[in-house]
């Protein structure tokens, strides 16, 4: 039943402060001493974008989650097709010249539809976890939630995007887990990926594997998922190193630097190196707006883009950081309300999956400009330079609000209970 | 309940990342902040040692003898050049030869220097041409004058004191080296930048010295001239104003080459008879002899301690003035058998003997004063005619300087004053008293028996027609292979000019003249010719009215007269020296007006380039264009620099001197 209600202010306003903090930012970064057009002008294009968005986000909460869900096959379908034309068609831009993430028609970069997919999946999910009467209890029932996810996530890893890829991963394990699903089902759902990890180290693996030979002993799961289980990790422990091999050099580099940067400063760890002295010299209160020295002499990489939150930690320094990290915590706390008191499951795993895919974002962006996570080309919401990115933003924005409205106004039962 | 515990972790979830996050936030940028922003200012700042130039050195009428001189000298890097034609027509025009600029231009090289410094102002375009590297570098110009050079000293290349007066005075001379800091952006790019202003060099302190350029080249040419007319092997002449202690010249020549050093200050030699006025003065002061007493003089012969003593004037008896008149060894040696071993060796000692005279200068030597103990049985007589010690020519300047201030001994000093690089006074000499040694009255009655020396006694030839000169000479056999040599003289000569109230003391030592080798027929002559040079150059620090007085009153015989006004020490000497042309090394001697003309070192300086006080209009928030117009309307320069928009250095409303830098960020 749709009440009317007002709508979800402080969350419009919150993303609204990002969205503003972020494109200063992005102005400043432009601010160097040899200064790059493409980079100059960047924030007057992404307010172009933000326009854009804002009109999206107007549209958007115009439209009953009804339609959402409707209108969640068709998108899924289309952002499957724009994914696979991309990688026929598409081209590299700027910082990932390598990859094929851009829509590209007669020269003209149209946008990634990476993110259009993202929202897509995150609406495709729901409506498939939704139409369970109750949360899946076994291996097998996951198998057509995991191949909405595997189909675009293969698509999006042939670009390659792993950041994208791994964002596709987060919101996966994470609607799950709100749709109910139990831990022990979540973990053997990633065992094979946990054993793929694990598999470089023979130690590692072996104590992982009996370890989870005793939970299956312990759960006793359909004799046949049992099975499948243990022969899929041995496997996967088996591929690891092979994998590896087949993981292109910089990417291979990019995971060995994460565990020890001093290994290659003046290449692969240039990067993170560069963004620690950034963010590390920025001190308590940093530099001062465009003030940044690591920016405006070139010496920090991709600015604008995946290491905005560099630029922001040396100009703003630890205060700037802090700032930014509480309002991006007071959206995801935002958001899980609107995900708790939606009117219905798809509504609700709708909420949850967006959050959980902006958390992965920021998560990995962030830890990797602070050197917890390795380098992965990901941008942070909001901030980072990219047109279709900060649409995306705002059309799911649009989405959140429109199910806040929609929603109970008191905190309700979990999507299936 | 199910719901409420998902719930909860996903907060905490939410939590336990956020505060990771925001605590390796903190580790990165409060705990480790320290390190990373010095590795930031390492990669970020490159500091550049500006030379800072040493302070000049002038002689006492402001004449330059010692000036730096920022010069560039010029790096080429044959591949990062754009247009190496143009560099070539450029290096072309600036002189460089044409296989240097082959080299310059060649691509396979990585980097030529170019031989040579340029003036800053000659490269500027070149400066500024990518692939062309300009590194500032001193040069330091002497004036040509090789006594001069001696006095002064030289430079390591490096631009330290190496020997001379610049090494004495390394520390005043040399300045306080400045820096700038560069920004250097990722791959090596250079920014002039608002946060790179630097700290500018300070020159180093301007000493003024005592010695006159016109009288020391004087000096050096009268000594040239006698070995080519005396066929002398060497010589010294030390010219000395005696109430302050300052040396206005300083000259040395050995035939052997020029050294690098001032042997007046470093070879002693023995001064013969130049030192019997000495003991004699001692003798009168303490009531053993008359002026007017005789001695015995046995005609020109007289033996002692197994040694014969011989006379040139040869006279049975001679009165003690006599003695000093014609200079016999003979009658010294006998009155100064009167004073003890330790009167002679005191007396010697007080006039400054065997020990440094305490002139900065490097290495001076003490010469020779043997202590009584160590005396045989002639030393006694064979010191009163000035054998058996060595002295300097310093020392005997400073020991007649004296005689000539009314038996005041001073240390002599070639350093007159010494001035920051803001033109304030930091030392002035000021006379320093070593001791007295004798009365007024006693120095006085020598300075009138020295003057009967030159008008009737051994150094006539030394007289000078116009004013009335007091001397004495002195020949003494040259040591050579452990004994004295026959044939082997050193002429000296000693003047007071004018005898009365002498305003020069001037020394003349020459080596070995062939020929004639008595010091009043070779020296004494030499010493004249110095000081008529001297009166005729009109800029040799004499006080002319001070002379005309003298003049006056000596130019007829009659010799008692009143005593003409006492001369006015400070500051009298550079009164009367025109102001020289500052700025440009003088070659000749310049015949200026002998009109007093006060000279401040300062107002030269400033009135050099007129300039006046201007104020730095507010740009701030204009168009660059617009605000160079405004820069440049108030008679400043400009330069656009990266940094805080808007930023101005100096700041708006501070008053400068019209044609300063303003560096402006660009907006």
């Amino acid at each position: 039943m749709i009440r009317k209600t007002i709508a979800d202010y402080p969350l419009a306003m919150i993303a609204l402060l990002l969205t503003a903090f972020g494109i200063a930012v992005v102005y400043s970064a432009g601010q160097t001493d040899l200064p790059v057009s493409a980079v100059q002008g960047a924030w007057v294009r992404q307010l172009t974008w933000l326009a854009l968005g804002v009109v999206a986000f107007m549209v958007i909460t115009r439209l009953s989650v009804r339609f959402l869900e409707w209108a969640a096959l068709p998108a899924y379908l289309l952002a499957l097709a724009l994914l696979a034309v991309t990688l026929v068609i598409g081209s590299g831009a700027g910082t990932a010249e390598s990859m094929k993430g851009w829509l590209t028609i007669g020269g003209r970069r149209l946008g990634q539809p990476s993110e259009l997919a993202k929202i897509a999946v995150v609406l495709m999910l729901a409506k498939v976890l939704a139409s369970y009467r109750v949360a899946p209890r076994s291996l097998v029932e996951l198998i057509k939630p995991a191949i909405v996810v595997l189909v675009p996530w293969v698509l999006v890893m042939a670009q390659p995007d792993l950041g994208t890829g791994l964002v596709f991963i987060g919101l996966f394990f994470a609607m799950l887990f709100w749709s109910g699903v139990s831990g022990t089902l979540l973990l053997f759902a990633a065992s094979p990926a946990i054993s793929l990890v694990l598999g470089g180290s023979r130690w590692l693996w072996a104590t992982w594997f009996i370890l989870l030979l005793v939970t299956v002993w312990l759960v006793k799961p359909y004799v046949v998922e049992g099975v499948l289980l243990v022969v899929a990790n041995v496997m996967m422990g088996v591929a690891a190193p092979i994998l590896w091999d087949q993981l292109k050099p910089h990417q291979q580099d990019r995971l060995l630097v994460f565990l020890d940067p001093s290994r290659d400063p003046m290449a692969s760890g240039y990067q993170v190196l560069q963004s620690r002295i950034a963010i590390g010299s920025g001190g308590w209160t940093g530099k001062g707006f465009t003030a940044g020295t690591q920016k405006r002499l070139a010496f920090l990489p991709e600015q604008h883009t995946d290491f905005i939150f560099s630029v922001l930690g040396e100009e703003l320094g630890f205060l700037g950081v802090s700032a930014a990290l509480l309002l991006f915590l007071f959206l995801f706390l935002r958001v899980i309300r609107v995900a708790t008191r939606a009117s219905d499951s798809f509504s609700s795993l709708v909420a949850f999956g967006l959050a959980g895919s902006w958390f992965v974002h920021v998560i990995i962006n962030v830890g990797m400009t602070v050197n917890l996570m390795p380098i992965t080309g990901i941008p942070l919401p909001f901030f980072s330079y990219g047109g279709s990115f900060l649409l995306a933003c705002w059309i799911a924005v649009g989405m959140l609000v429109r199910i806040s409205a929609e929603g109970r106004g008191r905190a309700g039962e979990l999507p299936l209970g | 309940m199910l719901q409420a515990m998902r719930l909860r972790l996903i907060h905490g979830v939410l939590v336990a990342f956020a505060a990771a996050l925001v605590v390796r936030a903190a580790w990165v940028q409060l705990w480790q902040g320290e390190k990373w922003e010095t590795l930031a200012a390492r990669q970020h700042y490159s500091r550049t040692a500006l030379p800072a130039p040493r302070g000049e050195i002038l002689d006492v009428a402001g004449v330059p003898l010692a000036r730096s001189e920022v010069r560039v000298r010029l790096g080429v890097a044959p591949r990062e050049l754009k247009d190496p034609r143009r560099l070539a027509r450029d290096l072309k025009r600036l002189g460089v030869d044409p296989a240097t600029i082959r080299r310059a231009i060649d691509r396979k090289r990585k980097w030529v220097d170019i031989p040579r410094t340029f003036m800053a102002s000659d490269v500027a375009v070149v400066s500024a041409m990518r692939g062309v590297h300009p590194v500032p570098s001193m040069q330091r110009d002497y004036v040509p004058l090789d006594g001069m050079r001696h006095i002064v000293g030289r430079t390591t290349p490096d631009d330290r004191g190496q020997d001379g007066l610049e090494l004495v005075l390394d520390s005043l001379l040399r300045g306080e080296r400045g820096s700038t800091r560069d920004l250097m952006g990722s791959g090596g790019r250079r920014y002039e930048s608002l946060e790179a202003l630097s700290r500018p060099p300070r020159p180093g302190h301007e000493v003024t010295l005592t010695v006159s350029y016109v009288l020391q080249d004087i000096c050096d040419r009268a000594l040239a001239d006698a070995e080519a007319r005396l066929g002398v092997s060497g010589g010294d002449i030390v010219v000395l104003e005696p109430s302050r202690g300052e040396i206005r010249c300083l000259a040395s020549r050995r035939a052997k080459g020029p050294g690098t050093s001032s042997l007046a200050l470093i070879e002693p030699f023995e001064p013969g008879s130049t030192l019997k006025p000495f003991l004699a003065g001692r003798m009168v002061e303490d009531g053993k002899a008359e002026l007017d007493e005789s001695i015995e003089t046995f005609n020109g012969t007289y033996r002692d301690c197994g040694g014969t003593i011989s006379d040139v004037h040869k006279a049975p008896r001679l009165s003690l003035a006599d003695v000093i008149r014609y200079s016999s060894n003979i009658g010294i040696a006998r009155f100064t058998e009167r004073l003890t071993k330790r009167e002679v060796y005191e007396t010697l000692r007080d006039f400054g003997f065997g020990m440094p005279t305490g002139i900065a200068y490097p290495s001076e030597a003490s010469g020779v004063l043997k202590e009584p103990r160590l005396w045989s049985c002639p030393s006694q007589s064979r010191m009163s005619m000035g054998y058996e010690i060595s002295v300097t020519a310093v020392q005997l300047a400073a020991a007649y300087g004296a005689i000539a201030n009314d038996g005041l001994l001073l240390v002599p000093t070639l350093v007159k004053a010494i001035r920051d690089a803001d033109g304030d006074l930091v030392y002035e000499h000021r006379p320093q008293l070593v001791r007295r040694v004798m009365k007024p009255k006693t120095a006085r009655m020598l300075r009138d028996l020295l003057a009967g020396v030159v008008d009737s006694g051994t150094a006539t030839d030394a007289g000078l027609a116009t004013f009335d000169l007091g001397g004495k000479s002195g020949t003494a056999r040259r040591v050579g292979a452990g004994r004295y040599q026959e044939g082997s003289y050193t002429s000296t000569f000693v003047g007071l000019f004018p005898a009365r109230d002498p305003q020069y003391v001037v020394v003349v030592k020459l080596d070995n003249p062939q020929g004639t080798y008595y010091g009043g027929k070779t020296a004494g002559p030499v010493a004249k010719a110095v000081l008529e040079a001297a009166i005729a150059a009109r800029d040799a620090s004499l006080d002319r009215a001070d002379l005309a007085t003298q003049r006056a009153r000596y130019v007829p015989p009659p010799e008692a007269g009143p005593a003409g006004p006492r001369r006015v020490a400070a500051g009298r000497v550079a009164s009367d020296s025109p102001a020289p042309a500052r700025y440009a090394l003088v070659d000749s001697t310049p015949v200026a007006p002998p009109a007093r003309v006060t000279f401040d070192l300062r107002a030269t300086a400033d009135s050099a380039m007129p300039r006046e006080r201007v104020t730095v209009p507010d740009v701030r928030g204009l168009p660059a264009r617009v605000a160079a117009r405004e820069l440049h309307r108030a008679g400043l320069r400009v330069s656009f620099v990266s940094g805080v928009p808007f930023q101005v250095s100096p700041p708006p409303g501070t008053e400068v001197t019209s044609g300063t830098l303003v560096r402006v960020a660009r907006p």
